[in-house]
C-alpha cells in the first residue's frame, strides 16, 4: 500500500472553486472585543491587574516590614485624621505595625491562596468530571454521588471539619477550601463533556482511531474550558473569602501573617475605638472579591456564544 | 389592489457608517389567493425580508421602505400597537423548526386557545370547540385526544401541523411560511405542502412560501422570486421562470441541480460562495461567480428592469436560448467548469 | 494484512444480516423495550461503486453507518471486508480495518473540532495510524490531501469557524480520505449545503472516487442526488430493506409501494418529471412498537389482510430485491 498521494486533475477544477474570503476575527480576539464593551468587567480587570502588581512587588512597594512593630506608634489613625503619625499613611494597629504594608503583603497572600486553591480544585475537578462524563455507567454514579454528598454539607462547615482534622494553618486551610470548591468543577466539567460527547467531531476522531485519553484531554477538553474558566475566576474570589473566614475564626493563616481575614480577627476588639484597623482589611476583601466577580461575569458573557447577538 | 405590497424594502445591520445590507431594495406584492415563492441560498435575505414585513426585526437592525401596505393600510406609519394587532391577526407565520415554535411547557390545546384569546376572544367553550375544528382542519388524526398532548409527544410532522393550526387560528388573510418543510422527511413534506395549498385555496389566502428548494417552489407557487445576497435577482410566473430563466444566476442554479443534469457525469457548478458581510463586490453582486460577467458588470451595479415581462437585475438578460443579450462581443471574463 | 488485498470474485464490503437492537428504559417498574433500529440488513459493495441508502428519519440509516464504521458492535450478523469477517480480527487488525472504512458527516459545523486548526484536524488520523511518519512527513501528507480536495495551502493554520459550509465539507472529505480508505460512509454529506455548493461537493466526491478507487456508502434522503451519484440503491423502512437494486431500474420502475411513494413525494422542477399521486398518508410508526406483518401496511395503498399478518421477506423480482407480498400484482 502506497503512502503517496499525487496531485490530481480533480484538484485543478476544485482549486478554482475556492474564492478568497475575508477572515473573521480569531476566537481570542472576538472574546476580547465582547469583553471590552462590558465596563464593569473592564474595571474588574484593571483592579485585578493592580492587585497582582502589588502582590508581585510587595517587598519593594510596601514602605515597612509587615511584622515590624513600632513601639512609639500604637493605633495611630490614617494621616488625614487628627493625631496621625505622618510616617504611616493608613495608620498602625494595636502593636504598632503599618497597616498599608500589611495590606500590600496581604494581597500577596490572598492572591496566592486564591490562585493555588483554584488550580488545585480545577485540575482535580476536571479530571473527575471528565472521567465521569466520558465513561458514564457506574464510574459516573460513584463520582457524582460522592459530589452530591459534599454539596449537601454547608461549605464553611465542611471546610471547618477538614481543618479540624488536618490542624489549623494556612496550608491546611487552602487544602480544605480546595476540597470544598471541588464539586462545582466536577459538575461543570461533567455537564460540558456530556454535551460535547454527542458532537460529530468526537465520533470522527474515534473513527480515526483516537484512544480514550486523547479523546478526553486533547479533543474534548479544550471545548469545555469556557465555563470552567469563568467558574475559576469566580472561584478565586470565593477562595479569598473562605480563607478570610477561616482566618477570622483563627483556623487559617496564623498571626503574625498579614492575611486579611486574620487581620480582621485581630482587630475585633477595636471596632468601636479604632475603625481603621478593621475597615481597611475589610475593604480590601470587598474590592478584590468584587473585581473577580465582575471579571468573571464579563468573561461568561464574552465566552458564552448564547449571550452573543 | 394587492393584499401585501412592499416597495424598496431595505434592512441593515451593524454600524451606521459601515452597514451590512441583509435586504437591499426589495419590492414585491402578494394578491389574495396567490402563492408567492421566494427562493434563494442561505444569506440571500429571504427570511429577513419577511421578518421585516412582520415587524420582527429587533433593535440593531434598521428597516426602511418606500411603502409597506397591507390591504391598503400603511404599516410603516401606524402605531406599533395597531401594527401588532394587524400582523398578529391578519398575517400568520410558520417557521422552519416546529419544535422550537411550540412552547414545551403547555399542551397543544392551551397554546392554540391562547392565540385565539388574544385576537378573537369568546368564551372558553367556544374557543375549545374552535381549537378542535382547527386540529381537524389541519388533518390531525384523533384530534380530541391530541388536544391534551405536549409538544414533545408529537412527531415533527404533527408539530408542524399544530403550528399551522395556530397560524390560521384567526383566519389570517396572508400566511408566511418560512422553510416550513426543511426539517421534515420527504413524504411528510408532501403532506404539509398539500395541506398549506389546500388551506390557502379554501379561504382564498395569500401565501408566501420561503424556501431554498427550487423544485418545491416550482411545484407550489404561482409566482417566484429569486433572491441573492439580499437583492431581488429575478421574478416572474412559476411556469416560465424555470423553463426560460432570464438571469444568469437562475440559469446557473438550475444547471447545478442533479435533476437537470441526468446523464452527465459532472454537475455544472457555480464557483465560489455567496458574498458575506466582509466581501461584497463593488459591481454586480454575482459578478465574481457569473460566467458571463464582463468589465462593466464588475464596475457597476445593475438595477431591476423589465425584460420580456419579467423583473430582472442584470445588464445582459438571457434570451430564450439562454444566451446574454446586448453584450458587446469578446468581453466575457468569467470562466466556468 | 491479507484482508486488505482484494480477492477476485469477493466483494469489497459485505454486510450479512446485520442486526442492531437498542434497549430503552421506559421508566421505573416497566420492563425495558427493545428498539430494532437495524433488523437484518444485507448488502455487498464493490470497489469504486456507490451504494445509496435511502429512507426517512428513523429508518436505520444512521445506525447502519455506526455499524459500518465500527463505532458500535452489531447485535448480530457479520461485516466482512474482502471476505474476512471483522468480528474475528485482533486489536491490531481491527485498527487496520478502521483505516479502510472512514466517514463523512452531515453537519459541516459539528463534525470539525472548533478548537483545532485545519492542519491538526487532518493530521490526527495520520498521527494515530501511521506512526512511522515524522512531523515533517505528516505535514507534507496533509498538504497534499488539502490540495487534492481544493483547499488552499494557507488554510493549514486556520480554524474551522473561518470557513463556509462547503469548505468545511471539503475538510471533512479530506479527513476521510487521508488514510486512503477503501470505503467511505457518507452520511447526508450535502443535505446541509446550498444548491450551488452541493454541486461542487458532489463533483469533488465523484472525481475522488475515480482517482482513489474508493467505494461510497452514500446515505441520503434526496432522491435526485442519489440518482445522480449512485450505482445501486437500497431503500430502507423501519430498520429493514424495502427494495434494493440498480439505480436506473429503481428510478425507471419502482416496485415497492414505499419506493413509489418516496419518488412521487419528491418535488421536481420539470413538469414532465412530476408524478401525479396522492401523498402518502400517516407517519413513520414508532420503532419501539412496530406494526405487525409488513411495517409499511398501515400507510400502503395496496395492503390487504395478508400484509397485516405476515412480514414479507426480501426476494428477487425482475433483477432486484423487493420485500413486498403483492409485488407481482403491483408490477
Amino acid at each position: 500500500m502506497s503512502d503517496n498521494i499525487t496531485p490530481s486533475a480533480a484538484s485543478e477544477g476544485a482549486l478554482q472553486a475556492i474564492e478568497p474570503m475575508a477572515a473573521p476575527p480569531s476566537p481570542m480576539r472576538e472574546t476580547w472585543n465582547y469583553f471590552k464593551t462590558n465596563r464593569g468587567a473592564l474595571a474588574g480587570l484593571i483592579v485585578i491587574v493592580i492587585i497582582l502588581f502589588l502582590a508581585a512587588t510587595a517587598q519593594w512597594v510596601a514602605p515597612y516590614d509587615p511584622i515590624a512593630q513600632d513601639r512609639t506608634a500604637f493605633l495611630k489613625p490614617p494621616i488625614w485624621m487628627e493625631g496621625a503619625d505622618p510616617r504611616y499613611f493608613l495608620g498602625t494597629d494595636a502593636v504598632g505595625r503599618d497597616i498599608l504594608s500589611r495590606l500590600i503583603h496581604g494581597a500577596q497572600l490572598s492572591v496566592s491562596i486564591g490562585v493555588f486553591v483554584v488550580i488545585l480544585s480545577m485540575i482535580s475537578g476536571i479530571v473527575l468530571g471528565m472521567v465521569a462524563g466520558y465513561f458514564r455507567g457506574w464510574v459516573e454514579v460513584a463520582i457524582m454521588r460522592l459530589i452530591d454528598i459534599m454539596l449537601a454539607l454547608p461549605s464553611l462547615i465542611l471546610a471547618l471539619g477538614i481543618v479540624a482534622i488536618l490542624g489549623p494553618g494556612l496550608k491546611n486551610a487552602m487544602l480544605a477550601i480546595a476540597i470544598v470548591q471541588l464539586p462545582h468543577y466536577v459538575r461543570l466539567a461533567r455537564a460540558s463533556v456530556v454535551g460535547e460527547l454527542n458532537k460529530e467531531y468526537v465520533i470522527a476522531s474515534q473513527i480515526a482511531g483516537a484512544g480514550h485519553m486523547r479523546q478526553m484531554f486533547i479533543n474534548i477538553l479544550p471545548n469545555c474550558m469556557a465555563p470552567l474558566i469563568v467558574q475559576g475566576t469566580l472561584g478565586v474570589s470565593s477562595a479569598i473569602l473562605d480563607a478570610a473566614a477561616l482566618g477570622f475564626l483563627g483556623l487559617g493563616a496564623q498571626p503574625p501573617l498579614p492575611e486579611w481575614g486574620t487581620m480582621l480577627a485581630e482587630a475585633r476588639e477595636f471596632v468601636g475605638s479604632a475603625w481603621w484597623v478593621i475597615t481597611f482589611p475589610g475593604l480590601c476583601i470587598l474590592v478584590t472579591v468584587l473585581a473577580f466577580n465582575l471579571m468573571g461575569d464579563g468573561l461568561r458573557d464574552a465566552l458564552d456564544p448564547k449571550m452573543k447577538r | 389592489m394587492a393584499l401585501l405590497e412592499v416597495k424598496n424594502l431595505t434592512v441593515e445591520f451593524g454600524s451606521e457608517d459601515k452597514p451590512f445590507r441583509a435586504v437591499d431594495n426589495v419590492s414585491y406584492s402578494v394578491d389574495r389567493g396567490e402563492v408567492l415563492g421566494i427562493v434563494g441560498e442561505s444569506g440571500s435575505g429571504k427570511s429577513v425580508s419577511s421578518l421585516a414585513v412582520m415587524g420582527l426585526i429587533d433593535f440593531p437592525g434598521r428597516v426602511t421602505a418606500d411603502s409597506l401596505t397591507f390591504d391598503g393600510q400603511d404599516l410603516l406609519t401606524m402605531s406599533p400597537r395597531k401594527r401588532r394587532a394587524i400582523t398578529g391577526k391578519e398575517i400568520g407565520m410558520i417557521f422552519q423548526d416546529p419544535m422550537s415554535a411550540l412552547n414545551p411547557c403547555f399542551t397543544v390545546e392551551a397554546q392554540i386557545m391562547e392565540a385565539l384569546k388574544v385576537h378573537e376572544g369568546g368564551s372558553k367553550k367556544e374557543r375549545r370547540e374552535r381549537t378542535l375544528d382547527l386540529l381537524n382542519q389541519v388533518g390531525i388524526p384523533d384530534a380530541k385526544s391530541r388536544m391534551t398532548a405536549y409538544p414533545h409527544q408529537l412527531s415533527g410532522g404533527m408539530s408542524q401541523r399544530i403550528v399551522i393550526a395556530m397560524a390560521i387560528a384567526c383566519n389570517p388573510r396572508l400566511l408566511i411560511a418560512d422553510e416550513p418543510t426543511t426539517a421534515l422527511d420527504v413524504t411528510i413534506q408532501a403532506q404539509i405542502i398539500d395541506l398549506l395549498l389546500k388551506l390557502q385555496d379554501d379561504s382564498d389566502m395569500g401565501l408566501i412560501l420561503i424556501t431554498h428548494d427550487l423544485a418545491l417552489v416550482s411545484e407550489a407557487a404561482d409566482r417566484i422570486q429569486v433572491m441573492y445576497a439580499g437583492q431581488l435577482f429575478e421574478s416572474g410566473p412559476a411556469d416560465s421562470i424555470f423553463a426560460a430563466p432570464r438571469h444568469p444566476y437562475t440559469q446557473a442554479l438550475l444547471e447545478a441541480l442533479p435533476e437537470r443534469s441526468a446523464g452527465h457525469d459532472r454537475l455544472r457548478t457555480i464557483p465560489g460562495v455567496v458574498p458575506g458581510q466582509h466581501d461584497r463586490p463593488v459591481g454586480c453582486l454575482l459578478a465574481p461567480r457569473c460566467r458571463y460577467a464582463n468589465d462593466h458588470c464588475i464596475k457597476a451595479r445593475p438595477d431591476v428592469s423589465d425584460y420580456k415581462g419579467r423583473d430582472v437585475r442584470c445588464f445582459y438578460p438571457l434570451d430564450d436560448h439562454g444566451i446574454p443579450t446586448g453584450q458587446p462581443a469578446d468581453q466575457t471574463t468569467g470562466g466556468m467548469a | 494484512m491479507s484482508f486488505l488485498e482484494t480477492k477476485p470474485g469477493v466483494p469489497l464490503l459485505e454486510s450479512d444480516d446485520l442486526v442492531r437492537h437498542y434497549e430503552v428504559s421506559r421508566g421505573l417498574g416497566k420492563p425495558s423495550a427493545m428498539v430494532k433500529a437495524l433488523d437484518g440488513v444485507s448488502f455487498s459493495l464493490e470497489a469504486k461503486k456507490t451504494l445509496a441508502v435511502v429512507g426517512e428519519s428513523g429508518c436505520g440509516k444512521s445506525t447502519l453507518a455506526r455499524q459500518l464504521t465500527l463505532i458500535e458492535k452489531p447485535s448480530s450478523g457479520a461485516l466482512k471486508i474482502n471476505g474476512e469477517p471483522v468480528g474475528n480480527l485482533g486489536d491490531k487488525d481491527a485498527k487496520m480495518f478502521r483505516r479502510t472504512v472512514q466517514m463523512i458527516f452531515q453537519n459541516p459545523y459539528g463534525s470539525l473540532n472548533p478548537r483545532k486548526k485545519v492542519g491538526q484536524i487532518l493530521g490526527e488520523p495520520v498521527l494515530l495510524n501511521m506512526d512511522h511518519l515524522g512531523r515533517k512527513a505528516r505535514e507534507e501528507r496533509v498538504r497534499e490531501i488539502m490540495a487534492k480536495v481544493g483547499l488552499r495551502p494557507e488554510f493549514y493554520n486556520r480554524y474551522p469557524h473561518m470557513f463556509s459550509g462547503g469548505q468545511r465539507q471539503r475538510i471533512s472529505i479530506a479527513r476521510a480520505l487521508i488514510l486512503e480508505p477503501k470505503v467511505i460512509v457518507a452520511d447526508e454529506p450535502v443535505s446541509a449545503l446550498d444548491v450551488s455548493v452541493q454541486a461542487q461537493v458532489l463533483n469533488l466526491m465523484m472525481d475522488l472516487q475515480e482517482e482513489m478507487n474508493v467505494a461510497y456508502v452514500f446515505i441520503s434522503h434526496d432522491l435526485s442526488v442519489v440518482r445522480h451519484i449512485a450505482d445501486d440503491v437500497m431503500v430502507m423502512y423501519l430498520g429493514r430493506v424495502a427494495e434494493k437494486g440498480p439505480t436506473e431500474q429503481i428510478f425507471a420502475k419502482p416496485l415497492h409501494p414505499y419506493t413509489r411513494a418516496l419518488l412521487a413525494s419528491a418535488p421536481k422542477i420539470d413538469p414532465a418529471h412530476r408524478v401525479k399521486a396522492e401523498p402518502l398518508s400517516g407517519e413513520l410508526p414508532s420503532p419501539i412498537n412496530p406494526p405487525s406483518g409488513c411495517a409499511f401496511h398501515k400507510r400502503c395503498p395496496f395492503a390487504n389482510e395478508h400484509c397485516a399478518q405476515v412480514r414479507p421477506e426480501l426476494r428477487n423480482f425482475e433483477g432486484r430485491e423487493v420485500a413486498c407480498h403483492r409485488v407481482e400484482e403491483i408490477a
